[in-house]
């Protein structure tokens, strides 16, 4: 080109000689070319998903873990890039995002971005005051009022008089029942402006709560307190009467406890052995069982004064529905309580008080409850009863 | 007295620290004793260079300066002359806004100090109004710095602050602006009222009670739905007694189910403080249904059983007696509105009088 740059005086003909010389070079260089078909565009059938990739078009942002266009990678280390930001504009960008998300009730990608903000580094006390503030409306959205507490905190720390964050760490102290906190926010809020409607009806409300709550607990407590010394008279009167249990090793100090005292029977559960109102007569849920029948009456609760004939007239006012031949009257019955742990049965004595025969050698509390056998005098049932393989309890 | 006149040109701002030290130490040892005192309160001199070395950049100086008007205005005569003279100075030297500038500030050392000093001075009935209107304005704050435990960071208690908010209420000007509702100053002394850690600060507070008390005006306010008064009243008289659910129930929330290490209150003086409170709110009628239905009867019989056997003091049984006496009977028995409406002849006030004192030698064997 540059002979030809040199050369002066060109004529009409030799220029357009030229240009048609030029014309035809790069006509070949273009026929040289390889023919590939153009592969970059859209396909025609994808051209809406690709629409919705693309960051300019795209109507949805990305969710964590997507795999995002490559311009949109590149606007995002625009915006994200710490050697495209300062600390600053980093935090602040994380910020916008919290913000953007807050707007669209997306609580949880807020708290989110503004962690992210916060991980900057950024040391700016503003904005840090302003990241955790906003991250604790986030939390306070969501109800996560302990870190709604805690993040306003950290924001009143770097900016005390904070008095949006100060508000929200006074009304989660509330949901939190931090009496003391919120009361102290309250007062902080009126110290700045004494008409501050919300805070004084909080504290006020606070005031109450606190109140009740404390009521409530001292209630508890006095209540906990007297079961407590119910429970010790009641384990007293156990103890003085020696009584055993059958599901309590022998010779050894009985451990009277609620679970141990619990009626292991459905239907008496709810009575446990307890002392009368005069506090010196037990009273005690019992079980008879009719081995004839295989069933079982059940009495809620015998003072330990009645004759097991007392008992009897009660069970037997009314026939058992069972019984056709009318052989279950008061006198025409025997009782037997089961000594599991010997494996035998011993007959009671109608004119015993339950006391006296808890208190005989071979009678033992089993399952929290008194348990009798009940058979017609002098019959094959009896003889059965009596007779029957009984194994001995091992304790170890 | 020419000796003590002496003294005064050691106690110049300008003067030699060790001189001015060593002479305010005597100054202080002199306002211990009577003599000494009337010498120094007859010295205008003495008394300025006195107020000049209470704000001296010396920690010993200014202490001792301080601890000298506290003693210089103990009693009612010295106050005024202090007060005064404060207020003719030129430049003036206003006593009570320094005090409760000094009372104000976390960091005064001797925040504790001027507290005594402005309650001394606050005692004094004529010179009251005069140290409201300089305090109105920092009432909130004062109010604040008595409510915050730990407030002053140099480990001034502030406990004289409950003696001068009574001293305030003396005037009606006081106890409007305590019950005020828009700072709730109230709100935040009342709890002070069972403070067992300082006499002081209760004795205070409970001094605040019987001056609302005693003001017919307040009743209303204090018996509304907010038990506030009511218990701060009722909290010290309260033991550890366990009432049935039923009378629980009728009990102010805050003293329903006190635990068993509730304690009364061991001042007998402010026993009978609390229980004449009870018997002013028993004047008219609505109040003393109010009463009732709160469970002061029913506090005030387990009182009296404490009272006689524990507490032993006769004037607080016939107190407490007094209460009982009118919340026992019906009110159609009672038949009248209000108790203040009756007119007493003179004669027979003093034969009340006679038969109280001789009931109250009865009382206890």
């Amino acid at each position: 080109m540059e002979n030809l740059a040199t050369k002066k005086n060109w004529t009409e003909e030799e220029r357009l000689e030229l240009a048609a010389q030029l014309d035809a070079q790069l006509d070949e260089f273009i026929d040289g070319l390889e023919k590939k078909r153009y592969e970059e565009g859209w396909p025609e059938d994808r051209w809406q998903e690709e629409m919705d990739k693309h960051p300019f078009f795209m109507k949805k942002a990305p969710q964590p873990g997507d795999e995002v266009h490559p311009m949109f990678e590149g606007l995002q280390k625009l915006k994200y890039d710490p050697e495209e930001n300062t600390l600053d504009e980093l935090a602040l960008n994380y910020k916008e995002d919290g913000n953007f998300y807050m707007k669209h009730k997306k609580f949880r990608m807020a708290v989110y971005s503004f962690t992210e903000g916060i991980k900057t580094k950024c040391e700016n006390p503003d904005v840090l005051a302003v990241l955790y503030n906003n991250r604790s409306a986030a939390h306070f959205f969501i109800k996560n009022h302990r870190s709604a507490l805690s993040d306003a905190q950290r924001a009143l720390f770097y900016k005390p008089d904070y008095n949006k964050a100060r508000w929200r760490a006074a009304q989660c102290a509330y949901e939190l029942d931090k009496f003391d906190v919120c009361s102290q926010m309250c007062e902080e809020l009126l110290e700045v402006d004494i008409d501050h409607k919300d805070a004084k009806a909080l504290l006020h409300k606070n005031k109450m709560k606190k109140m009740d709550t404390e009521r409530n607990q001292r209630k508890e407590a006095a209540e906990s307190k007297r079961r407590l010394a119910r429970f010790h008279k009641l384990r007293d009167a156990l103890t003085q009467r020696a009584i055993k249990f059958d599901d309590q090793p022998i010779n050894k100090r009985t451990n009277i406890t609620d679970e141990l005292l619990r009626p292991k029977f459905l239907p008496l559960e709810d009575y446990p052995v307890h002392l009368d109102e005069d506090e010196s007569t037990l009273i005690w849920p019992t079980a008879f069982s009719y081995p004839e029948f295989l069933l079982t009456d059940f009495q809620q609760q015998l003072p330990e004064t009645a004759t097991m004939m007392d008992c009897l007239i009660t069970l037997f006012e009314e026939p058992l529905p069972a019984d056709k031949m009318s052989s279950y009257r008061p006198d025409k019955v025997n009782v037997y309580y089961e000594n599991r742990k010997a494996g035998c049965a011993h007959k009671v004595n109608p004119k015993s008080t339950l006391r006296e025969i808890i208190n005989e050698k071979g009678f033992f509390v089993s399952g929290g409850a008194l348990l009798f056998y009940v058979v017609p005098k002098g019959t094959r049932v009896e003889q059965e009863f009596i007779n029957q393989q009984r194994r001995p309890q091992v304790y170890s | 007295m020419d000796n003590v006149r002496e003294l005064i040109q050691f106690l110049q701002p300008n003067q030699r620290l060790d001189l001015k030290a060593v002479a305010l130490t005597h100054v202080l040892s002199l306002t211990g004793s009577v003599e000494g005192k009337e010498a120094i309160l007859s010295l205008d001199d003495m008394l300025m260079a006195i107020f000049g070395l209470t704000l001296d950049d010396n920690a010993t100086v200014s202490k001792d300066a301080v601890l000298s008007l506290i003693n210089l205005t103990a009693e009612e005569t010295g106050a005024i002359k202090v007060y005064e003279l404060a207020k003719q100075v030129q430049p003036r030297f206003a006593i009570a806004e320094v005090a409760s500038k000094q009372i104000c500030d976390e960091q005064a050392e001797l925040a504790d100090a001027w507290s005594m000093v402005l309650s001394n001075l606050s005692r004094v009935e004529a010179l009251v109004h005069s140290i409201l209107d300089t305090l109105e304005s920092t009432l909130p704050q004062l109010a604040k710095a008595f409510a915050k435990l730990e407030y002053n960071k140099k480990k001034c208690k502030l406990h004289y602050l409950a003696p001068i908010f009574c001293n305030l209420t003396q005037v009606p000007r006081g106890r409007e602006l305590c019950c005020q509702p828009k700072y709730q100053l109230l709100e935040k002394l009342l709890p002070f009222a069972s403070f067992e850690e300082s006499v002081v600060r209760r004795g205070g507070t409970i001094g605040i009670i019987k001056n609302i008390c005693f003001d017919a005006v307040y009743h209303d306010v204090i018996l509304n739905e907010q038990d506030d008064i009511l218990v701060a009243i009722l909290q010290p008289l309260c033991g550890p007694e366990e009432f049935t659910d039923e009378e629980m129930e009728k009990l102010p929330i805050e003293l329903q189910y006190l635990p068993e290490s509730k304690t009364r209150e061991t001042d007998p003086d402010l026993r009978r403080m609390l229980l004449e409170c009870l018997l002013q709110l028993c004047a008219t009628r609505r109040c003393r249904e109010v009463l009732r239905a709160k469970g002061v009867y029913e506090i005030l019989r387990e009182y009296h059983k404490w009272e006689a056997k524990v507490g032993r003091e006769s004037e607080c049984l016939l107190a407490c007696e007094n209460v009982v006496d009118i919340l026992i009977k019906k009110e159609d028995e009672i038949g009248l509105d209000n108790y203040k409406s009756v007119e007493v002849p003179a004669d027979q006030a003093d034969k009340f009088v006679q038969e109280d004192a001789a009931y109250v030698k009865s009382l206890l064997d």
